[in-house]
C-alpha cells in the first residue's frame, strides 16, 4: 500500500499500471509454495527430524526445571522496609543478627522509617511505585495488606496449612486478601481497658456499665480532686479516632461495614455508640469523658490516666510499660501513677499489628519467604514478646510462664485478640479512614447524629472515591 | 452505514457524467485543487480549534509568550493534521484518482462522509475506552493513586498540607472522581533538611527525618542556595530537577488592632527605622521568631539591620529591645508558630511581631499554628488581630518549588511523574488560587484577593521587594546578630538514674550516647557564654543533685581542667537510682536566678523518665518556676514524654520548651537548642 502511494505526479500512472494488489500477493505465495514443493523429499525429511529432535530435547530439559519447585535460597542482601524498632532493647535487630549468622549468603538489613504510620505508608507506596530502590520485604500495617496486594506490589507467600498452624486466627486473617495469603503476621495488638483498681472493683463489660461506674465514683463526695472525668481514649483526628469510634460502635452492637463489604453505618446501634462518645465529651457533671480527649493521642491519654485525671483509659498494651509504678522510695502517698488493672474492652477491640509481606519486585523471593518464616516462628515470637514487649501472633507464647510473669496482662490480651475484629478490608483503606473520621467528627459535634450522606460517602470511599 | 450506502449510490449515479468530463482537463484540475484547498482549510481550522480549545479550557493566555506558544502550536498542529489526513485520503482505496472521477459536489460529500466516518470511529474508540474504564471502576474502584512525598519546614507544615489537599481534590475532578495522587507532607528544620538532602537522603535520614521527598517546599530560595553551597563543598550532586519561585510572602510588622492607633505611620512604604521608632507606644514591645530556627526570622533580622545607620541605632540596641519583649511576654525562642501561639493566649501582652504576611493572616484567620494551637479556632476579633505594616522595600519570603529527581533509572517512576504534575498545577489558575488561600501571593499578574485583604489584616496592593534574598547579605546580618545577641547562661541537668544505663540499639548506654551529644553542643559555646553541669540523682536513694561543673564561662577551668573535659568526665558515672526530675527543675531554676537582663538564662534537663522521687506535684513545680526569668527546656528521651500535659505546660509557662528525641537524634536536638541559647562564634548548622 505504502509503496503505491508515494511519489507525487507519477502516482496515478503507476496506479493504472498495477491493476490490483491482491493478485501480487497471491503470486508471491504461489512462488513460495513452488520452492517448498521442489525442496520436499529427503532433505525436508532430515530438516524435520533435526528440528523435532532439538525441540523435544529442549522441552525435556527445560520443562521439568521450570515446573519443579526451586530449592535453596537466592544469595544477596535482603532489605526489610519497616517502621522504627520500638521494642525494648532492639529485639528485631537482635533476631536479624541471628539470621545473618545462620545465612551469611542471604544477609538481611532493616531500612527504618519514622514511627508515624502515615509516613511509613507513604514511603512504602512510593518505593513500590518507583521500583528503583530495592525492597524485598515490607513490614505492613494490617490495614495496608489489601491495598498492597490489590495494587500488585506483593507476591503471595507459598505455604501449606501446616505452616500457618499455631498462628492466632485474627492476625493471620489480616494477611489474606482475595483468597490468597500475602504475608505472615509479625506482631499483633488489641485495645485494652485500663481501670483504677482502687476505685472500680469489677471492670465493666458494657458501655452503660462504664457510664454507671463513672457516675457512681465521681458523684461520691470527697473523691480525689485530681479525678476530673471518667474516661479517656484517643480522639484526636488521626487513625486513633477511627479505632476508638469503631470500638464504641461495636460495643453498642452496631457496625460500619459488614462482612460482605456493605456499609451498614445507618443503624440505631451505631448511632448509640457514637452518641456515647458525643454526650460523654459534652460538658457534664460528672464529666463522663475527659474533654481534652478530643485532642489526645496514645501518649497524651496515658499521661492523663497517669496523672489521676480519669477512672478508665482505652489504650494498647504498650501503655502498661509507662503506667507500671517504678520502684518508689521516699515517694509521698498520692504521687506517681495510680493503682490500676486491665480488662477487655466493653466490646470487641480493633485488631492492630503488622504483617511481613514479600515485595513483587524482589529478586530473592525464596530467601525473603524463609526470612519471614524465621521472624514469625515460635522461637522468634517468644523472644519478641518476652524481651521486646511485642504482642506475639502465636498463641503458645501467651501460655509461656516467663511471658505471663513479666506481662501480667498477657492472658487478658490473648482474650482480647481472640475477640478482636479487623478494620474494614479494602484496597482503599487510606481513603476510607479519612472519610470515616470526617463522619465521626461531625457526629461528635452533633450529639452522635450521622451526616445525611454518611452511607453514600463511605460506600464511595470503600471504592476509592 | 447509511452514509456508506449514499456514497455507493452517488458513485454509480455519477459515473456517466464523470467519463464525459474526462476529455477536458482544466475544469477537472480546478475542481480538484478547490477540493484540496477546502479540505486543507477545513482541517486547518479543525487543528487550530483542537489545540486552542484545551488551552482555553484552562484560561486565556496571560502573557505574550503564552500567546506566541499558542499560535505556533496551533499552526504546527494544523499543518500536521492536514497533511496526515490528506495522506489518508490519497491512500484510500483507489486514491485521488477515484475521488477525482467524481463530480465536485459529490466529492465534497465523500470528503464529508469520510470526515464523519473518522469522527464516528474516534467517538466509538473513546466510548469503548470510557466503557472499559467504567466497568473497571465498577469492579475495582479507583486505581491506586501515585504516592507523592513532600518535605517542608515546620513553619509551613499546616499550610502545605492544605495546599496538598487542594491538589489531591483537583486531580479527582479531572479523573471521574478518582484522586490520581496521595500526598504525604513531612516537616524538618532548615539544618536537618539541608543535611539530609546534601547527603543523598541516607537511611539515617529516612528514619530520623522522614520519607525521601519528591518535592521540597522550603520557605525561601536562601535554603536552596545553602543546600547548593553545602553540596558543592562536599562534592555531592543533589538532583534538583526544578527550582523556581511559586509564591511570595513579604516580611511585615504586625501590630495588634487594640494599639494600632498609637502608631503614626502609613501601612506601606515607611522606612524600617521610622516604623521601629513608632513602636514605643506598643506595650508588649517588639518580638520576632528566633533566627536560629526560623528562616523568616533570619530575613526579618536582615531587613531590621539594613536601615539602622540612619536611625542611630545598632544591632545590639535592637536585640536588647527584642530580648526584653520576649522575656516579658513569656514568648518561646522558636519559629513563628509557637511565637504566634503565645500571642493568642488570653494573658499575652499586646506586642508587635515581625513575621511573614502569611503567618500573620493565618494567625488572624484562626488557623492552626501547631503545638498548643493545633486546633483551628474562629477568626480573631479586631482587638488582638494583627494589622500588617509593610515597611519600604520590605523583603519577601520567595517560596520555591523544588523537584528532586533522585532516580533516573529505566523504571517508570510514578512518584516522580506526580511531582512534576504538582509543579505544573501550581502554575495554573487553580494552583495559584490554592496558594492564595493559604496566605501566599502567587506570581505577579494574579489578582490578590481574600485572605490577603484587610479582613485579615493584609494590604493586597502592598509594595515589597520580590527579588530573592541575597545569601551574602543574610550571612553578614547573621554574623552581626551573633555578636549583638545576648550571651547565654545555661545549666544542663543530666539524668543519671538507673534507666540511663540501658543499652541503646547502637549498643552503647543511653548516658554515653547523651554525653556524646553534649560534647558536640559544648563546641558551639562562645567565649562569653556560661555553662554548668548537674547530674541527678546524687545518691543511690534516688534523691538530690550533684553539681560537678559549677556555672562559669567557657574558658574558666574547673578544678584545673578545661570545662569540656571536666563535663565529659562527670558524665562518666555509673547510672543508678530514681528520677528526682521535679526537684531538680525547681533547684536548677533557683540556682540560675538573679537579675541579669543581658543573658538568656536557661535550665536544660535531659531525662529518660517520669519523675519518681521528688515528692512534688506538678502544680507545686509550676508555681516554683513561673516568672523567675529562667527558661526551662526538657529534652525527653526513652520513656520520657513531652506529650503528657505536665512537661509541655511546665516548660511552656517559662518560655522554654519540651523536645522529644530518640537516641539517634538527641545530638541534633541538643545542638539546635544550644545554638539558640548561646551567643556562640557563628550560626548553628
Amino acid at each position: 500500500m505504502s509503496g503505491e502511494s508515494d511519489g507525487g505526479g507519477q502516482r496515478e500512472a503507476r496506479l493504472r499500471a498495477v491493476p490490483r494488489k491482491a493478485p501480487v500477493r497471491r503470486g508471491r505465495l504461489r512462488r513460495a509454495g513452488r520452492v517448498l514443493t521442489r525442496r520436499r523429499g529427503w532433505f525436508g525429511f532430515a530438516v524435520g527430524v533435526v528440528a523435532g529432535a532439538t525441540a523435544g530435547a529442549l522441552v525435556a530439559v527445560l520443562l521439568p526445571a521450570a515446573l519443579a519447585p526451586a530449592t535453596g535460597l537466592e544469595s544477596g542482601e535482603l532489605v526489610i522496609l519497616s517502621g522504627k524498632d520500638d521494642s525494648a532493647g532492639g529485639q528485631r535487630r537482635a533476631l536479624l543478627d541471628q539470621w545473618n549468622a545462620l545465612h551469611p549468603d542471604s544477609p538481611a538489613r532493616i531500612e527504618e522509617l519514622p514511627s508515624q504510620a502515615d509516613a511509613q505508608h507513604s514511603e512504602m507506596v512510593a518505593r513500590a511505585q518507583s521500583g528503583s530502590h530495592p525492597v524485598d520485604i515490607y513490614n505492613l500495617d494490617v490495614t495496608s495488606v489489601a491495598e498492597f496486594a490489590h495494587a500488585g506490589y506483593l507476591r503471595p507467600v507459598r505455604v501449606t496449612d501446616a505452616d500457618t498452624e499455631g498462628f492466632l486466627a485474627a492476625p493471620l486473617a489480616t494477611c489474606r486478601y482475595a483468597g490468597k495469603l500475602w504475608g505472615l503476621p509479625f506482631n499483633s495488638d488489641a485495645g485494652l481497658l485500663f481501670y483504677r483498681s482502687d476505685l472500680v472493683r469489677v471492670p465493666p463489660t458494657t458501655l452503660t456499665a462504664v457510664t454507671d461506674d463513672i457516675a457512681a465514683v465521681l458523684s461520691r463526695s470527697g473523691h480525689d480532686p485530681r479525678l476530673v472525668a471518667g474516661y479517656t481514649g484517643q480522639l484526636a483526628d488521626y487513625e486513633g479516632l477511627t479505632v476508638n469510634a469503631l470500638e464504641a460502635i461495636w460495643a453498642a452492637g452496631g457496625d460500619v461495614v459488614d462482612g460482605e463489604g456493605h456499609v451498614v453505618i445507618d443503624s440505631p446501634q451505631t448511632r448509640a455508640g457514637l452518641r456515647w462518645l458525643a454526650t460523654g465529651l459534652a460538658a457534664g457533671n460528672p464529666q463522663p469523658i475527659l474533654r481534652q480527649s478530643a485532642s489526645f493521642d496514645e501518649s497524651q491519654s496515658t499521661s492523663a490516666f497517669y496523672d489521676h485525671q480519669v477512672l478508665f483509659l482505652r489504650n494498647w498494651p504498650v501503655a502498661y510499660r509507662t503506667l507500671q509504678a517504678p520502684p518508689a522510695t521516699g515517694r509521698p502517698a498520692g504521687t506517681g501513677p495510680p493503682p490500676f488493672d486491665v480488662s477487655r474492652l466493653p466490646g470487641p477491640s480493633v485488631l492492630g499489628g503488622q504483617d511481613l509481606a514479600i515485595a513483587r519486585g524482589s529478586p530473592r523471593p525464596r530467601a525473603a519467604q524463609a526470612l519471614i518464616e524465621f521472624l514469625t516462628s515460635e522461637r522468634s515470637q517468644q523472644i519478641l514478646f518476652e524481651r521486646g514487649g511485642f504482642a506475639a501472633t502465636r498463641e503458645i507464647v501467651y501460655h509461656d510462664a516467663t511471658v505471663v510473669d513479666r506481662y501480667r496482662y498477657a492472658p487478658v490480651l490473648l482474650d482480647a485478640l481472640r475477640a478482636a475484629r479487623p478494620r474494614p478490608v479494602t484496597p482503599h483503606y487510606p481513603r476510607f479512614t479519612e472519610v470515616f473520621r470526617g463522619i465521626v467528627r461531625s457526629a461528635l459535634r452533633n450529639g452522635g447524629q450521622l451526616p445525611v450522606d454518611a452511607t453514600r460517602a463511605l460506600a464511595d470511599a470503600l471504592r476509592g472515591y | 452505514m447509511a452514509s456508506g450506502d449514499n456514497v455507493d449510490r452517488d458513485r454509480t449515479d455519477v459515473v456517466g457524467p464523470g467519463r464525459a468530463d474526462r476529455g477536458t482537463i482544466d475544469p477537472d484540475r480546478r475542481v480538484r485543487t478547490s477540493v484540496r484547498v477546502h479540505v486543507l482549510l477545513g482541517l486547518g481550522v479543525l487543528g487550530v480549534l483542537a489545540n486552542a480549545l484545551p488551552q482555553l479550557a484552562t484560561g486565556w493566555p496571560t502573557n505574550t509568550s503564552q500567546w506566541v506558544l499558542l499560535a505556533v502550536g496551533a499552526l504546527a498542529d494544523a499543518v500536521l493534521v492536514a497533511l496526515s489526513l490528506d495522506r489518508l485520503l490519497v491512500a484510500a482505496p483507489g486514491g485521488w484518482s477515484w475521488v477525482r472521477r467524481l463530480r465536485w459536489p459529490v466529492r465534497l460529500r465523500v470528503v464529508v462522509a469520510a470526515a464523519v466516518a473518522i469522527g464516528l470511529l474516534a467517538g466509538a474508540a473513546t466510548a469503548a475506552t470510557n466503557l472499559w474504564l467504567r466497568v473497571d471502576r465498577l469492579i475495582n474502584g479507583c486505581p491506586e493513586p501515585a504516592g507523592l512525598r513532600i518535605l517542608t519546614t515546620p513553619e509551613s507544615l499546616d499550610p502545605s498540607r492544605q495546599l496538598a489537599g487542594a491538589y489531591e481534590q483537583q486531580t479527582a475532578a479531572g479523573n471521574r472522581g478518582c484522586r490520581t495522587v496521595d500526598v504525604y507532607v513531612a516537616a524538618a528544620g532548615a539544618a536537618p533538611a539541608r543535611d539530609a538532602l546534601a547527603g543523598g537522603w541516607s537511611t539515617d535520614a529516612l528514619r530520623d527525618v522522614g520519607p525521601r521527598p519528591d518535592v521540597w517546599l522550603p520557605d525561601s530560595s536562601l535554603q536552596v542556595a545553602e543546600l547548593r553551597a553545602l553540596a558543592a563543598r562536599n562534592g555531592i550532586a543533589v538532583p534538583l530537577a526544578e527550582d523556581r519561585t511559586v509564591a511570595w510572602s513579604p516580611i511585615v510588622v504586625g501590630i495588634p488592632g487594640s494599639v494600632a492607633a498609637t502608631v503614626r505611620a502609613p501601612r506601606n512604604g515607611v522606612a524600617w527605622s521610622d516604623l521601629l521608632a513608632q513602636l514605643t507606644g506598643v506595650p508588649g514591645g517588639l518580638v520576632r521568631p528566633d533566627p536560629g530556627v526560623s528562616v523568616a526570622g533570619q530575613i526579618a533580622t536582615t531587613a531590621l539591620y539594613a536601615d539602622l545607620a540612619g536611625a542611630r541605632d545598632s544591632p545590639r540596641g535592637v536585640e536588647s529591645r527584642i530580648a526584653r519583649a520576649l522575656d516579658r511576654g513569656g514568648y518561646p525562642l522558636a519559629d513563628s508558630g509557637p511565637v504566634l501561639c503565645r500571642q493568642r493566649a488570653p494573658d499575652a501582652p499586646a506586642a508587635a511581631i515581625v513575621t511573614s504576611e502569611q503567618a500573620l493572616t493565618r494567625f488572624n484567620r484562626g488557623d492552626t499554628l501547631g503545638g498548643e494551637c493545633a486546633v483551628a479556632q474562629d477568626k480573631l476579633p479586631p482587638g488582638p488581630s494583627l494589622l500588617a505594616f509593610y515597611p519600604s522595600a520590605t523583603p519577601g519570603m520567595d517560596h520555591p518549588f523544588v523537584r528532586l529527581a533522585w532516580d533516573t533509572g529505566p523504571e517508570p517512576d510514578r512518584p516522580a511523574g506526580a511531582a512534576a504534575d504538582f509543579g505544573r498545577w501550581l502554575g495554573t489558575a487553580d494552583g495559584k488560587q490554592a496558594l492564595l488561600s493559604i496566605g501566599l501571593r502567587p506570581a505577579a499578574g494574579f489578582d490578590i484577593t481574600g485572605p490577603l485583604t484587610n479582613e485579615f489584616g493584609a494590604l493586597p496592593g502592598a509594595v515589597f521587594d520580590r527579588r530573592p534574598p541575597d545569601p551574602a547579605a543574610v550571612t553578614a546580618a547573621m554574623r552581626r546578630y551573633d555578636t549583638a545577641r545576648r550571651t547565654g547562661r545555661v545549666l544542663l541537668a543530666v539524668d543519671t538514674s538507673g534507666s540511663m544505663g540501658q543499652p541503646t540499639r547502637a549498643g552503647r548506654t543511653r548516658l554515653s550516647v547523651a554525653a556524646e551529644g553534649i560534647r558536640g553542643s559544648l563546641a558551639l559555646m562562645g567565649p562569653a557564654d556560661e555553662f554548668g553541669l548537674w547530674t541527678f540523682p546524687a545518691n543511690t536513694g534516688g534523691t538530690g543533685v550533684r553539681a560537678p561543673v559549677p556555672i562559669g564561662s567557657r574558658d574558666t577551668p574547673v578544678a584545673g581542667q578545661p570545662r569540656t573535659q571536666a563535663t565529659m568526665r562527670s558524665l562518666g558515672v555509673q547510672p543508678a537510682g530514681g528520677t528526682p526530675l521535679f526537684a531538680t527543675i525547681v533547684k536548677g531554676v533557683q540556682a540560675l536566678g538573679g537579675a541579669d537582663g543581658d543573658r538568656i538564662r536557661a535550665l536544660v534537663v535531659l531525662t529518660d523518665g517520669e519523675d519518681t522521687t521528688s515528692g512534688l506535684t506538678a502544680q507545686q513545680v509550676l508555681d516554683a518556676v513561673r516568672d523567675k526569668g529562667v527558661r526551662v527546656f526538657v529534652v525527653a528521651v526513652g520513656e520520657a514524654s513531652c506529650a503528657g500535659p505536665v512537661l509541655a505546660s511546665l516548660t511552656a509557662a517559662t518560655g522554654g520548651g519540651c523536645y522529644q528525641a530518640d537516641f539517634e537524634t538527641v545530638d541534633t536536638r541538643l545542638a539546635q537548642l544550644f545554638g539558640v541559647l548561646w551567643e556562640g562564634d557563628g550560626r548553628v548548622g
